[in-house]
C-alpha cells in the first residue's frame, strides 16, 4: 500500500488534507483533531464526527495514518482514546497535494485572474 | 444521558463494522463536544451538533454503506475469478433462466393481462361483442352475439344513452395491396372502422389529425396511419401528411398519424392504417357490408362503448340489450311463423369488459403461454437447485477460510453478507444478459406465434411491469441459490473446521445431505417438465396423424375471389368451370375440383335443416354443415363414395337438386334408414331449398382436426342453398410433386383472367401447418426446457456423487482392501443414486400428475395422466441419473486400496 503513488490520491478531500495538516506537528486522537481544524481555521471548518470518523477509516486503508497502540501521552486519563499518527505515505501524499495546490495558484496569476504576488 | 442514548441509537445507521470499530469513539467525541456546550451555556452549539449528527446520518452513514458493498462486491468479483468456469456456467444458466422467464412473462402479461395501450381510460371501455373471436358471419345467429352489424351498431350509437362514445371496428385485421403515386403494390395491414373510433378510444394524432364522427356522414376517402407504419415505411417524414394512395377502386388520403405505442383496439395486433368503415363499398368492392336484407344479417363488427360516469356495465347491458331486442323486433318484422320469430329473437348482447380489448390470440394462446410460464419458472428454480449445489461444494472448499476469518472475529451476520453479495452479483449479471437475451426470446417466441396466428405482433416493450418482474426474480434466484450455501458454509465452529481441514477432509456430513435433497428436488422438478414435453410431443404427432379421410400430398389448394373483379353469381359459375378446364389440362395434373369453404381455410356455412322422416325430439337442434362443391369433388380429393354417386357435371341449374351426405349426417338424421333417395330441406324462410339425397360419401376432415366430425352435406355449385357464388377454393390433385406444378397452375389462372385475385395458392401441407403450427410450438419449447432440465439434473447428480465419492475414498479402499470387487463399488454407488433418484421421481410423478391436468385442455388423442409417457419420461431420467453416476463409480473403482490408504 505504501509503495504506491500518492499522486492517484489528488485531490485530496478537505477533510482529509484538514486531518494530515492537524496530524503534522504531533500524534492525536479524534477529538483534538477536530478541536486543531476547528482552531487553526477559525471555527470556519468543523469536522462532525461522521466526517471525522469516516475520513479516518479511510485514510488509515489507503495508508495515510496510523493507529497508534497505546496512548502517546503517560499523563493521559482516558484509556478509551485511540490516537493516530502521520506515515511517510501520508507526507508524501501532504506534499503532493501542496505541489498540485501551488502549481495551480502559480497559475491562477500567469493568467491574470487573480493578482500576482 | 437521553442525549447519549438518542445518539448511540443513532448510530445503528452506520454498518456494523464501523459501528464496532469507531461508534465508541464517536460518542466520546460527542459527548465532550455537548459538555463544552453546556459548560459555556451556548445552546445554539448544542442544537448545531444535532443537526451535525443528523446530517451525518443522511450523508456519511450511506456512503459507509455504500463502501461495505463495493469492498464486498470486488471480493465477490475477485472470489469469481477465482473459479472461472463455475462462474460462466452459473451466469450461462442464470441467464437463461431469467432471459426465458422474462420473455415468455412480458408475452403473457402483453397477451393475457395487458390493457389496451395507448388507450385513455381503458377501465372505462366495455365491449358488446365477443372479444375472444375475430371473423364475418352472414346468415342468423342465436345466442349471445359474437359480432354486430353494421345498422345495429348505428342503432346502438344513437339511442343508447348509458354510453358517452360507441365505436365499430372490423373485427378482423385485413391485407390490404395499395400503391402510393410513382410505386408498386405493397402489403398493408388495415381495419374499417367507425368515424367516433379514436374519440371513443381517447386518442389525438401525433401528426395532422384523426377522423371524426362528422366524417361518417359521407364517404370520406381518409385513412389515419399508425406510429409504427409511418417510422417504417416513411422515416419518420412529417410530409407524410396529404399523401394519397390506392386502395382497390379507392384513392385515400393520409390525414394523421396515431401516438406511438397505439394499436387500436385488439392485443396482439398492430394494424398500419385505419379507414373510415363508409368506405367500405370502395374498399372491399363486391361486398355490402353495410345494410341487410331480411332475414339474414352481416355479423362483422366488434363494438366497444365507453361508459358514462356512474354508469354500471349492467345497467348499460340492459339498455343496450332493450334497444337490440326492439332492433330485430322490426328486422324480423316480416316473419310469420312464430317459431322461426322465437328463433331469430333469441339472441342477445352480453356486455363484458373492455379494458384489455379484443384478442382471438388471447384465447387461443392462454393456456399454451400460462403452461410454459409455468414451465419456465420450474426451469429457473431447477437452476437454482443446481446453483445452489454447485455454490455448496464450493463452499466445502472456502470452509476453512469462513473459519479463519470467524476466528479471526468477523461476525456470521457478516459473512453471510458477503455470500449472498456474491450470489446477488451472479444473478445481477445474470438479470442484465437476461434482459437483453429476453429481447430475442420475446422475438423469437412473437414468431412462433404468428406461425399459427398470422396477424400477431407483438413488440418486446421494456415497461415498469417487466423490469420489476425481472428485479423480482433476479433477486429471489440470487436468495434462493444464496441462502443456503451461505448458511451453510458460515454454519460452522471456527476450531472444528479448520481442525477438520487439516485433516484433509473437505466437508461436513450436512454437506453432502443437502447436496442430496437438493437433487432430489431437480429430479422431482425436471420430471413434470419431461412429461408435459412427452405429452405435447404426443399430442403433435397425433395431430399430424389425423385420419382426413382424404391423402392431403399432392395436392394443392387456391383460393380465389371473383367478386372483387365484378363476377356475379352467374358469370362466377361459369368463370369456375372455364377454370376447372384450364387446370384439368395441365400435364400432370390428375383432376380438379373446388368448393366454396375449401379446406382449413376456418371458413364454414351452417344451416338448420328439415329431414324427410327425421323428427325433432325436444329441444335437439338440427343444425348442419354444408359446403358448395364443384362437380368430382369427391374423387378429387380421393373422398371414397360408399352409397349411391358422387356430384357431377350433369348436375346443372336446370337439372334437380340433389346432395350428398357424410357419414355423420347419416348418424344424425337418418339411423338405420337407407338416405339415398330421401330429401333434406334447408331451413332459409325465403329461400327454403330441397335436395334428394343421391349420394353418401365417408367422413372427412375439412376445417379442424381437433374434435367431432359434424353432420355435413354437399351440395353442388350450380345449386348453392344461398344466392351468392363469390369465392372458391380449387382443389388440385398432381401426379408430380405438387409445389413445382404451382406456376402452371397460376399461368392457368392468369390465362382466364389476368385480373382475377387470387387470395392465397398453397401446397395442401402448407395450407395446414397453421393448424399445427402452436401445437408443433409448445412440444418443441417443452422439448428444449424439460432437456435443458435433464442436462441440469445431471450436472448437479454428478457434483454430487462425485463429491461423495471423494469424501468416502477411505471406506471404499477399506472395503477393496477387505476384498469387495471394482463391479461391486459401482453397483454399490449406483444403488445409491437409485435410492436417491427415487425419492426425486415419486415426489416428481405427484407433480407431474398435478401439472399435466393444466395442459389438458391442449392435449388431443393422449389422456393428461398417459401411463406410457410417465413410464418413458421416468425411465429417461433414471438413465441419465444412472450415466451421471457411472463416472464417480468408475473412479471409485479404480482405487487403489493401499495407495488410498497410506494417503488416509
Amino acid at each position: 500500500m505504501r509503495d504506491k503513488n500518492p499522486d492517484s490520491l489528488l485531490p485530496l478531500p478537505a477533510a482529509v488534507f484538514h486531518i494530515l495538516i492537524a496530524l503534522a506537528d504531533r500524534d492525536r486522537h479524534g477529538y483534538s483533531i477536530m478541536q486543531d481544524v476547528a482552531a487553526r481555521t477559525e471555527g470556519k471548518v468543523q469536522l462532525s464526527a461522521g466526517t471525522l470518523y469516516s475520513s479516518i477509516r479511510r485514510m488509515l486503508e489507503q495508508g495515510l495514518i496510523e493507529e497508534l497502540p497505546e496512548s502517546p501521552d503517560p499523563t493521559s486519563t482516558d484509556e478509551r482514546r485511540r490516537y493516530y499518527r502521520l506515515t511517510r505515505f501520508g507526507k508524501r501524499a501532504a506534499a503532493a497535494e501542496v505541489e498540485r495546490l501551488t502549481a495551480l495558484v502559480k497559475q491562477a496569476r500567469v493568467t491574470g485572474l487573480v493578482p500576482g504576488a | 444521558m437521553r442525549a447519549k442514548a438518542v445518539y448511540k441509537a443513532l448510530l445503528y445507521c452506520y454498518p456494523a463494522a464501523f459501528r464496532h470499530e469507531y461508534g465508541d469513539q464517536m460518542m466520546l467525541m460527542f459527548a465532550e463536544q455537548m459538555g463544552e456546550a453546556r459548560r459555556t451555556g451556548r445552546r445554539f452549539q448544542a442544537a448545531g451538533l444535532w443537526i451535525e449528527a443528523a446530517r451525518d446520518m443522511l450523508f456519511v452513514a450511506p456512503k459507509e454503506h455504500c463502501h461495505v458493498i463495493l469492498e464486498d462486491l470486488r471480493y465477490a468479483l475477485r472470489v469469481m475469478g477465482t473459479r472461472p468456469g463455475l462462474a460462466a456456467v452459473a451466469l450461462l444458466s442464470l441467464t437463461v433462466g431469467i432471459g426465458v422467464n422474462t420473455a415468455i412473462f412480458s408475452l403473457w402479461n402483453g397477451v393475457l393481462r395487458s390493457p389496451l395501450p395507448g388507450v385513455v381510460k381503458p377501465e372505462q371501455l366495455v365491449i358488446l361483442t365477443d372479444p375472444s373471436t375475430a371473423g364475418g358471419w352472414t346468415g342468423n345467429e342465436t345466442g349471445d352475439r359474437h359480432w354486430l352489424t353494421y345498422a345495429e351498431f348505428e342503432q346502438l350509437r344513437d339511442h343508447v344513452g348509458s354510453f358517452s362514445g360507441l365505436m365499430a371496428s372490423q373485427s378482423f385485421l385485413d391485407r390490404w395491396q395499395i400503391r402510393f403515386e410513382g410505386g408498386g403494390w405493397e402489403e398493408t395491414r388495415g381495419r374499417l372502422v367507425s368515424g367516433d373510433y379514436f374519440q371513443v378510444l381517447g386518442v389525438s394524432a401525433r401528426l395532422g389529425r384523426v377522423f371524426t364522427a362528422t366524417d361518417d356522414g359521407a364517404t370520406p376517402a381518409y385513412a389515419v396511419i399508425s406510429d409504427s407504419y409511418w417510422q417504417r415505411r416513411f422515416g419518420g417524414r412529417a410530409d407524410v401528411v396529404g399523401r394519397t394512395f390506392t386502395l382497390r377502386n379507392a384513392v385515400l388520403t393520409i390525414i394523421g398519424v396515431t401516438p406511438p405505442g397505439f394499436i387500436g383496439e385488439t392485443i396482439g395486433q398492430q394494424p398500419d392504417l385505419w379507414v373510415p368503415v363508409r368506405m367500405q363499398a370502395a374498399v372491399r368492392p363486391g361486398d355490402d357490408l353495410l345494410h341487410d336484407t331480411p332475414p339474414s344479417k352481416t355479423m362483422w363488427l366488434h363494438v366497444f362503448g365507453r361508459l358514462k360516469p356512474g354508469v354500471a356495465p349492467e345497467q348499460a347491458g340492459a339498455e343496450a340489450n332493450a334497444i337490440f331486442k326492439a332492433g330485430l323486433e322490426s328486422f324480423y318484422g316480416a316473419i310469420t311463423s312464430p317459431e322461426r320469430r322465437r328463433e331469430f329473437l333469441d339472441q342477445r348482447l352480453k356486455i363484458r369488459a373492455g379494458e384489455r380489448g379484443a384478442s382471438e390470440t388471447r384465447s387461443d394462446f392462454s393456456t399454451s403461454l400460462t403452461a410454459l410460464l409455468g414451465a419456465v419458472g420450474v426451469l429457473l428454480l431447477i437452476a437454482c437447485a443446481n446453483l445452489a449445489n454447485l455454490l455448496l461444494a464450493r463452499g466445502a472448499a472456502r470452509r476453512s477460510e469462513m473459519a479463519l476469518r470467524l476466528s479471526l472475529g468477523a461476525s456470521r451476520g457478516r459473512l453471510i453478507r458477503q455470500a449472498l453479495t456474491e450470489s446477488l452479483t451472479l444473478a445481477v449479471m445474470g438479470g442484465a444478459a437476461g434482459l437483453a437475451a429476453a429481447y430475442w426470446f420475446h422475438a423469437m417466441l412473437a414468431r412462433m406465434i404468428a406461425q399459427s396466428d398470422r396477424d400477431f405482433q407483438m413488440s418486446f416493450a421494456l415497461d415498469p411491469q417487466i423490469l420489476v418482474f425481472t428485479l423480482a426474480i433476479t433477486t429471489m434466484t440470487a436468495m434462493l441459490f444464496g441462502l443456503l450455501p451461505a448458511w451453510q458454509i458460515t454454519n460452522t465452529d471456527a476450531g472444528t473446521s479448520l481442525r477438520e481441514h487439516s485433516r484433509g477432509s473437505t466437508g461436513g456430513i450436512g454437506q453432502s445431505r443437502w447436496g442430496r435433497a437438493l437433487v432430489a428436488l431437480q429430479l422431482a422438478f425436471s420430471l413434470p417438465l419431461l412429461v408435459g414435453a412427452g405429452l405435447l410431443a404426443r399430442t403433435c404427432y397425433n395431430l399430424q396423424h389425423v385420419k382426413l379421410g382424404y391423402a392431403a400430398d399432392h395436392l394443392l389448394h387456391v383460393d380465389v375471389n371473383s367478386r372483387m373483379s365484378g363476377y356475379d353469381t352467374a358469370r362466377s359459375g361459369a368463370l369456375f368451370r372455364q377454370l376447372l378446364g384450364e387446370l384439368r389440362a395441365i400435364p400432370g395434373v390428375q383432376a380438379a375440383s373446388f368448393s366454396i369453404d375449401g379446406l382449413f381455410t376456418g371458413s364454414h356455412s351452417r344451416t338448420k335443416v328439415d329431414v324427410e322422416g327425421f323428427t325433432l325430439r325436444g329441444d335437439e337442434d338440427r343444425d348442419a354443415e354444408f359446403d358448395v362443391v364443384g362437380p368430382n369433388y369427391f374423387s378429387t380429393l380421393g373422398v371414397p363414395v360408399i352409397l349411391g354417386r358422387e356430384l357431377l357435371d350433369s348436375d346443372s341449374a336446370a337439372a334437380p337438386k340433389v346432395c350428398v351426405l357424410n357419414e355423420a349426417f347419416v348418424r344424425r338424421f337418418f339411423t338405420g334408414r337407407n338416405p339415398i333417395g330421401m330429401r333434406i330441406m334447408t331451413n332459409d324462410d325465403e329461400k327454403r331449398k330441397t335436395y334428394t339425397v343421391v349420394g353418401l360419401a365417408k367422413d372427412m376432415r375439412a376445417q379442424g382436426l381437433r374434435g367431432n366430425i359434424e353432420p355435413q352435406f354437399y351440395v353442388p355449385a350450380t345449386q348453392p342453398p344461398g344466392d351468392s357464388l363469390n369465392r372458391a377454393n380449387f382443389l388440385i390433385r398432381t401426379a408430380t410433386e405438387p409445389a413445382p406444378a404451382m406456376a402452371a397452375v397460376r399461368k392457368a389462372f392468369q390465362r382466364v383472367d389476368a385480373a382475377l385475385p387470387i387470395v392465397s395458392a398453397r401446397t395442401m401441407e402448407e395450407q395446414m401447418a397453421p393448424l399445427t403450427a402452436q401445437d408443433r410450438v409448445t412440444a418443441q419449447l417443452a422439448l428444449v426446457f424439460g432437456g435443458i432440465a435433464l442436462a441440469l439434473a445431471a450436472i448437479g447428480l454428478y457434483g454430487v456423487l462425485s463429491y461423495a465419492v471423494a469424501r468416502r475414498t477411505g471406506e471404499i479402499a477399506i472395503r477393496m482392501a477387505l476384498g469387495a470387487q471394482p463391479a461391486g463399488v459401482i453397483g454399490m454407488i449406483l444403488g445409491e443414486t437409485v435410492s436417491l433418484v427415487a425419492g426425486g421421481l415419486v415426489v416428481g410423478a405427484g407433480l407431474a400428475y398435478a401439472a399435466s391436468r393444466l395442459i389438458d385442455s391442449r392435449l388431443y388423442g393422449v389422456a393428461p395422466q398417459d401411463p406410457l409417457t410417465l413410464i418413458a419420461a421416468t425411465s429417461l431420467l433414471l438413465l441419465v441419473a444412472l450415466a451421471a453416476a457411472y463416472l464417480p463409480a468408475r473412479k471409485a473403482a479404480r482405487l487403489d486400496p493401499m495407495t488410498t490408504l497410506r494417503q488416509e
